[in-house]
């Protein structure tokens, strides 16, 4: 890249560096948006004026910042717009694909100049572009031939202006070599003519397309002005450079006009082609938006989080003194700032929050593509339907979500997927349906990706599973449907019968499942066969400050985040029954297992076992109830990392620091029902299996514990 | 967004209106470097009228597209609430038409991106140095 802003110093470069990609990089995120809403709605006129908008920009930008092939590249977008929609308001799939690709040959030029790399070369891509508009006819507008005679209206006003005794003239104006539209020049010194006479032709004309390859035009006029002063006036700053004014005798002598033209090529613009912004992107504005370093916000959100802890504090200290009688008003005063304060850092940390959350769109707008481009691969007919894209999640978490979601979306259409003709077989619509939801559910958020294809097969996954030594025969006699499913976040045990470049071998659902694991969340999978398969991605709205209910055994405290827990009992040891060997609570008509907080991490039993509470932790519809002896109270608790080498117990999820300076473990709900689950079937132990395969295969793959 | 620093006493006022911040940065910087104030940056139409009847500045530099008022609309609005405004259009290439229409409309001058500052700041300076009336 030549750097086109010698003016500028390395540090203000280097700002205007980061401005130009940032912009630029949003730019084309919302472009492509703009490019597919454009091939769903042909009929959306804002979508085509935001696609043109866009365009614009970014070729003006990146000629100023001097990435000139995305600036040419850009033109030669421009060119091709028009062609977009057909003459009946139809869209032109094939311009839309070019489109797309040349936008793709876009990014990657922004990509390697953000790097400091070579530009790639274009000229494949331009020269798919030229073939393109010359297939349709479309050819670089070419004037049409000059008459050398005037016209006869431009007759009668020589013969008016002879007769009247008013001087003609002939004058040439070079344009300014750095003025950019020669025709708007060319009008310029039009309206200056028009005060002091009155034109009669020019050459070329400055109507015609010839006007902006050529280097001056030349008027011919009449005028009761002097030459000096046509020669004064005609000189326009910036936009006229030369000015030649001579008498003239009214005779045509025009045959030359050719001098002037001087070839640039595609520098012709089709006239029309100018696009109206206004109303256009008013939803795209974002004139209102801060730019914030992500960094930045993070450390508000930590010094937040010091601030709760030191909240709590006071609040400690607050207790402590009310229970002191000599010191009941000071208890009071501090109880009072504690709760002007718990209001201030509530408000401050919601609103730093706020500040890190962005609608989903940021991640679902990428899926159009990937559907596209990969139903068109696999010969399949795939339509994807997106819901919930105005939900709010943490940036941190959408910018990892892609990943996961992606291989899930591919699988969908690779596996899941019914070729068209299938599909007519089995009397299903030839589309298929894949559908993106998201929206929010007691402090989580869910993503919901469902196709309604062919299901996963349990059947088949249980002979792969046995074939690859995940499980034996006994243990498939008695593994459940529903666990069975849960085969495929194994790992090493890939579900397609064929093993495609799409979702290849290797890289599966267990590295979705250890994502969402990493970022605190869980994925859970429901399939029908013939009817489809919906994977349930839930993930905590942020991942920093959550309202936990702090809960004790023996001397040890345990948080357990609220939005987790559905209901807390308070139960007698003779409330609770005994099945299939299980400690069960019998809760409205439903069968919930207990597990008891001490068994969890094999402390000694507390002792008083006649009143405990049992809190009702519930993932998704499955429930199971954790026994614990004390409630200590509802609370707001920062999360801090914490190594999970509890036991290897994988049951805790980060820990946390009280007012008066303990720390607790914070439990990691999903993982404790899962728990639960898995000591109810004693008999079907993956988890130990696998580490055992592991151990003796050395496969690679992270042994984690492995549902279910 | 309204600026004050310290200036020469000589330094013309500039406002300049783009919805692109790269842009802004871009012609900020040039409008310095030709020995100009930048009093204010407008990121939209709206914003540009509004700093304009608050901050009347010397010289605009006006983007002709632009989201919510684009620059034609914009400059008929300036033009209104002052018709000695001086106004020069930014735009890259492909906008003859309504580069044109906002010269009719009173606008001064026009300048295509990419510029060179060189240019920029004879084009102002030459604008500057007129009379009132301008192109008309």
């Amino acid at each position: 890249m030549t750097r086109n802003m010698e003016y500028l110093d390395d540090r203000e470069f280097e700002e205007l560096k980061k401005v130009f990609y940032t912009q630029a990089y949003e730019i084309m995120d919302d472009l492509q948006d703009s490019v597919l809403m454009l091939e769903a709605e042909p009929d959306n006129v804002d979508a085509l004026q935001a696609v043109k908008r866009y365009v614009h920009t970014l070729k003006g930008d990146s000629n100023s910042f001097g990435l000139t092939a995305v600036g040419t590249l850009c033109h030669r977008i421009e060119d091709m717009l028009p062609s977009l929609l057909d003459g009946k308001g139809h869209v032109e799939h094939d311009a839309v694909d070019l489109l797309l690709n040349s936008l793709d040959a876009v990014n990657k030029l922004l990509e390697e100049g953000e790097r400091g790399a070579e530009s790639g070369d274009i000229k494949h891509i331009i020269a798919k572009i030229d073939s393109f508009l010359n297939g349709r006819g479309n050819p670089v507008s070419v004037a049409g031939p000059l008459t050398p005679e005037h016209t006869e209206y431009q007759q009668l006003r020589i013969r008016n202006a002879l007769e009247a005794g008013i001087q003609l003239y002939e004058a040439e104006a070079v344009f300014h070599p750095l003025c950019g539209e020669r025709s708007v020049a060319a009008l310029m010194v039009v309206q200056k003519l028009n005060g002091m006479g009155q034109l009669i032709r020019s050459v070329p004309d400055t109507e015609g397309g010839d006007i902006d390859r050529s280097d001056r035009i030349t008027f011919f006029f009449s005028s009761g002005y002097s030459v000096e002063e046509l020669r004064k006036t005609l000189f326009i700053p910036g936009i006229t450079h030369e000015i030649t004014v001579s008498v003239w005798n009214g005779a045509p002598g025009l045959q030359d006009t050719s001098h002037g033209l001087h070839g640039t090529g595609n520098a012709a613009e089709a006239p029309g082609t100018a696009p109206k912004s206004a109303a256009a992107s008013q939803q795209n504005d974002k004139s209102e938006m801060l730019r914030v370093e992500a960094s930045k916000v993070d450390n508000l959100m930590n010094l937040a989080g010091e601030l709760i802890i030191a909240h709590s504090m006071i609040e400690q200290i607050a207790k402590d003194a009310a229970s002191d009688t000599v010191r009941t008003d000071i208890a009071a005063r501090l109880f009072s700032a504690h709760g002007y304060m718990e209001r201030t850092v509530s408000d401050m940390q919601k609103g730093i929050m706020k500040m890190r959350m962005v609608p989903i769109n940021h991640l679902f707008r990428r899926f159009p593509k990937v559907v596209r481009e990969l139903s068109a691969e696999k010969g399949k007919l795939v339509r994807l339907d997106i819901s919930g894209r105005e939900t709010e999640l943490d940036k941190g978490i959408v910018d990892s979500l892609w990943e996961p979601l992606s291989h899930i979306i591919r699988n969908a259409i690779d596996h899941g997927m019914e070729t068209p003709s299938d599909r007519r077989t089995i009397g299903k619509p030839e589309e298929g349906v894949v559908a993106l939801k998201a929206f929010h559910e007691a402090g989580y958020i869910v993503i919901e990706a469902s196709d309604d294809g062919k299901g996963i097969d349990t059947g088949t996954l249980k002979k792969k599973a046995v074939e690859n030594g995940l499980l034996t025969e006994q243990d498939i006699q008695v593994l459940p449907d529903s666990g069975a499913l849960d085969l495929i976040f194994l790992p090493g045990l890939s579900t397609s019968e064929t093993v495609s470049e799409t979702s290849g071998r290797g890289i599966g659902m267990d590295v979705v499942k250890s994502t969402l694991k990493g970022m605190k969340g869980s994925v859970e999978v429901e399939s029908t066969p013939g009817r489809g398969t919906k994977f349930t991605l839930r993930l905590p709205l942020t991942l920093a400050v959550i309202k936990a209910l702090l809960i004790g055994t023996g001397d040890r405290i345990y948080a357990v985040p609220v939005s987790a827990v559905t209901e807390v009992a308070r139960v007698m040891q003779s409330d609770l029954t005994t099945i299939n060997g299980k400690d069960s609570l019998v809760l409205r008509d439903r069968i919930i297992s207990i597990i008891r907080l001490h068994a969890l991490f094999g402390f000694p039993d507390g002792g008083d076992r006649k009143k405990q509470f049992i809190l009702i932790v519930g993932i998704g519809d499955k429930k199971v109830g954790l026994m614990v002896e004390r409630l200590i109270g509802q609370q707001e608790i920062v999360i801090k990392a914490v190594q999970d080498q509890y036991a290897g117990s994988g049951l805790i999820t980060g820990a946390s620091i009280l007012g008066d300076g303990r720390v607790v473990l914070i439990l990691d709900a999903p993982a404790v029902v899962r728990k639960a689950a898995e000591e109810e079937s004693a008999k079907f132990r993956v988890r130990d299996r696998t580490t055992m395969i592991g151990d003796r295969e050395d496969r690679g793959v992270a042994r984690r514990g492995i549902l279910p | 967004m309204e600026q004050n620093f310290a200036v020469p006493a000589n330094a013309f006022r500039c406002l300049i209106a783009d919805d692109s911040a790269f842009a802004r940065s871009n012609m900020a910087k040039t409008i310095s470097t030709a020995g100009g104030n930048v009093v204010g940056e407008a990121a939209n139409g709206i914003e540009a009228v509004d700093l304009y009847s608050r901050l009347k500045p010397d010289l605009v530099l006006l983007d002709i597209t632009m989201p919510q008022l684009d620059g034609v609309e914009t400059l008929r609005r300036i033009m209104e609430s002052d018709k000695d405004a001086k106004v020069i259009i930014v735009s890259s290439l492909g906008h003859k038409e309504m580069i044109w229409k906002a010269i009719c409309l009173g606008a001064k001058s026009f300048i295509t991106k990419p510029y060179k500052p060189g240019y920029v700041a004879m084009m102002v300076r030459s604008i500057l140095d007129m009379k009132g009336g301008g192109a008309q």
